[in-house]
């Protein structure tokens, strides 16, 4: 989601190039350069073992994205499989970058480079891949799709066929860009069974992020064949690592919440849709948060709610959330035909957002609402003038049973008084005289608590602080101690003397 | 078993059930023709590269089960359905690119949508609706579930009684009779909640009784009080209001110990 955006975001580097030529080497030169630094990092990381290198250079992947030419990863190809040894995936990486158009010049770059490195036939698999990945993205990025997914299967099968821990990071974003150019050439399902296979193997080796990772490709994979049955026995199945970075739980929250509202269950898809807003990057990810809105719109109308208006006016929002706004509006007014009006104008917008199914279901929740709000506006009305005031395609019969089955749901308070054809509602109960207050402070008490026990725990304490302050308190108790051997055995020896 | 021979055996069991054939008679044949669907017609392994031959199996398998499925139907063996139904769905959505779209599948997709009606799994009959494309769903065989779906929700009950009319197929008829009896104890339920009284004769007409002797019956199991030719409905509207004295004991003891830990 947020990276597919990103690809648009990168076309304008692409221009770039095209004006002063000085320029562009100059940057490719400072790109490359980057890319040697990073490669030096994940030697360092892959050494020590320590996997916050390696983590640091795939927070840079989306700036080094933006720069790649295929310029860049000639040489950078050229640089990193410059032993023979490596010759073969040298040249199998080359074919992907060659066809970009003047040769002359990359054979001149490639030349300069292999001079000045003396070539080491040890090669890390982590530095492989980084530099394979960083192929397949220039790939996706100029839309070459198909190339893409020959680029990145290739680049699954070496990841799948190596399990050393310092891969796990790198793992993460190569699931990802494999998934995703398989989605841009529309073969999502071929994906599938390697996927599931990956998801086996992270499990079983604590590649939590992986693990994260995979589960979300596997629900986008199926809510994009809209298998609903396949997608929730999924979830029932497997577990979501509690490690997982916020924008995979973002991710799984909103697929969560998407399966949740199709089965119905709409205050769980609320709760889930609002935890995936919640933990969305804030200012980045736009499209992400656009799509949560809709349906989060959706699911509240479904429940009864009215959003607020202020999700409607947010500046990013505005213009994608207008028909859901349109149709908000229809259902709190309880009109029938501006509702219909809003369904067939925007009919498209919702297809596209595929919420088009979720939008048919609130037909009812528009009567009901008009039937609430007729109830509390008269205290008996004539179910012919019902008809009429909610543009009602339908006999007093038809409309009878509804206003019946209102009654039962608990939305209205009335009697249907059948031989007059009327509606009586009832005398408004005291609220204050039912257990409602209770239940709302008690809600309210709640959430208090909540929070409270949930900030103790999110308190964090540094780390080093604490290991001082341990040390202080053994050194004193240390002393302590050799105080009162001391003071023991001078009494001892006290006691000695007095012996004497 | 080869090709023509299941070929042919397929077209005995059309024969049997065209006409209306004993059960002990159709039983064997149909065994063998479910044998035949799942051991000894080819499946592909992959769905790049199929040969003519596979295609052609599959075809005939998916005719077998969608027979088989339409026969469960007809005998209102609704568990037999099922089980034929979801090999179905093999043929239908993931074979769908090999081989040609069948005439039988919206019918069949749509009975299955009544039988999950039928059932009450509305959480099911929605993701199934997800599979089927938006195009189809005005297809007369998709459309009409959808219909009745819609006014159950809404609570419009007199159309799917009226709908029994205008069924797009004489399958539809077995869901429609299981609905109706659930249907009848929703009315039921309605009424009891939003009428004070109702006249016998009108009482009739709500719950869409055909039969006086039926309904003296049902009047009788729902124990509803009729006083002369009017059902009074119990809204005890002056319920005691208890204290709810157990759960808020339960609170205050919780708050008891939460603020503990505070302080």
């Amino acid at each position: 989601m947020a990276d597919i955006e990103m690809s648009d975001a990168s076309k304008p580097s692409v221009v770039e190039e095209v004006d002063p030529v000085q320029k562009a080497n100059e940057a490719s030169l400072l790109t490359c350069a980057d890319i040697k630094k990073n490669i030096g990092l994940i030697d360092k990381g892959v050494d020590t073992k320590e996997m916050r290198f390696i983590i640091s250079v795939l927070r840079h992947i989306q700036s080094i994205r933006k720069k790649l030419n295929y310029k860049v990863l000639n040489q950078t190809v050229n640089f990193a499989f410059a032993h023979p040894n490596h010759s073969t995936k040298k040249n199998f990486l080359l074919s992907f970058i060659k066809s970009d158009g003047s040769s002359m010049d990359i054979d001149s770059t490639s030349q300069t480079t292999e001079k000045e490195t003396t070539p080491s036939s040890h090669m890390n698999i982590e530095v492989e891949s980084y530099i394979h990945l960083l192929v397949l993205i220039h790939l996706i990025d100029q839309k070459r799709y198909e190339d893409a997914t020959k680029c990145s299967s290739a680049l699954m099968e070496t990841v799948q066929s190596n399990t050393r821990i310092t891969l796990y990071p790198l793992s993460s974003k190569i699931f990802f860009y494999y998934s995703l150019s398989y989605e841009m050439t529309n073969n999502l399902q071929e994906v599938r069974s390697t996927l599931i296979s990956a998801l086996r193997t992270a499990t079983l080796r604590h590649n939590d992020e992986g693990q994260a990772t995979i589960i979300n490709l596997l629900l986008r994979n199926y809510l994009e064949y809209n298998l609903f049955d396949q997608a929730d026995k999924l979830l029932t199945n497997t577990q979501f690592p509690e490690t997982a970075s916020s924008n995979q739980f973002a991710r799984y929250f909103y697929y969560q919440g998407r399966i949740r509202a199709i089965q119905l269950e709409y205050a769980e898809s609320f709760k889930f849709l609002t935890q995936a807003i919640r933990k969305a990057p804030q200012n980045t990810a736009g499209g992400f948060r656009r799509t949560v809105y809709k349906l989060l719109s959706i699911v509240q109308l479904l429940m009864g709610e009215i959003p607020e208006r202020n999700t409607f006016s947010q500046k990013q929002l505005k213009t994608a959330l207008k028909p859901y706004f349109h149709l908000t509006e229809a259902v709190r007014v309880g009109d029938l035909g501006s509702f219909n009006q809003a369904l067939e104008q925007n009919s498209n917008v919702f297809k596209s957002d595929q919420t088009y199914t979720l939008v048919q279901r609130l037909r009812s929740n528009v009567i009901k609402a008009g039937l609430k709000k007729l109830n509390t506006a008269y205290s008996r009305i004539s179910f012919n003038d019902i008809c009429t005031k909610l543009k009602f395609d339908g006999t007093t019969q038809d409309i009878m049973f509804i206003i019946a089955k209102t009654i039962k749901d608990g939305v209205i308070d009335a009697t249907i008084n059948y031989e007059g054809g009327y509606l009586q509602s009832r005398e408004n109960t005291d609220a204050y005289s039912t257990q409602e207050p209770l239940h709302a402070f008690s809600n309210r008490i709640d959430i208090c608590l909540k929070i409270h026990n949930d900030s103790l725990k999110a308190m964090r304490f540094h780390p080093d602080l604490n290991k001082a302050e341990t040390e202080k308190i053994a050194e004193v108790a240390k002393t302590i101690k050799e105080e009162m051997e001391r003071q023991a055995e001078e009494s001892s020896d006290n006691e000695g003397d007095s012996d004497f | 078993m080869d090709y023509s021979s299941i070929e042919q055996n397929l077209n005995n069991f059309k024969k049997l059930v065209a006409g209306n054939s004993d059960k002990s008679q159709i039983s064997p044949v149909l065994v063998q023709l479910k044998l035949a669907a799942t051991i000894h017609l080819e499946k592909p392994t992959s769905l790049s590269n199929v040969s003519d031959k596979v295609k052609k199996d599959l075809v005939l398998a998916r005719e077998i089960l969608e027979l088989i499925s339409l026969y469960s139907i007809k005998v209102k063996d609704i568990d037999s359905f099922e089980r034929t139904f979801n090999q179905l769905k093999t043929y239908y959505y993931d074979y769908k690119s090999i081989i040609a779209p069948s005439t039988l599948e919206y019918q069949i997709v749509g009975l299955n949508l009544m039988r999950l009606l039928a059932k009450h799994k509305t959480s099911q009959f929605h993701s199934e609706i997800e599979l089927i494309q938006l195009n189809n769903l005005d297809n007369q065989f998709i459309k009409f579930p959808l219909l009745v779906e819609k006014s159950i929700t809404e609570g419009s009950y007199n159309k799917i009684i009226q709908s029994k009319s205008v069924v797009p197929s004489e399958y539809y008829q077995v869901f429609l009779d299981i609905l109706a009896d659930s249907i009848k104890e929703d009315i039921a339920n309605c009424s009891e909640k939003s009428f004070k009284t109702l006249t016998l004769k009108d009482a009739e007409k709500v719950l869409l009784f055909n039969d006086n002797s039926q309904f003296q019956q049902y009047i009788k199991e729902r124990n509803w009080k009729v006083q002369g030719d009017v059902i009074q409905f119990g809204n005890d509207t002056n319920q005691t209001v208890e204290i709810p004295s157990l759960q808020l004991i339960h609170q205050t003891l919780h708050y008891a110990k939460e603020l503990e830990r505070i302080v």
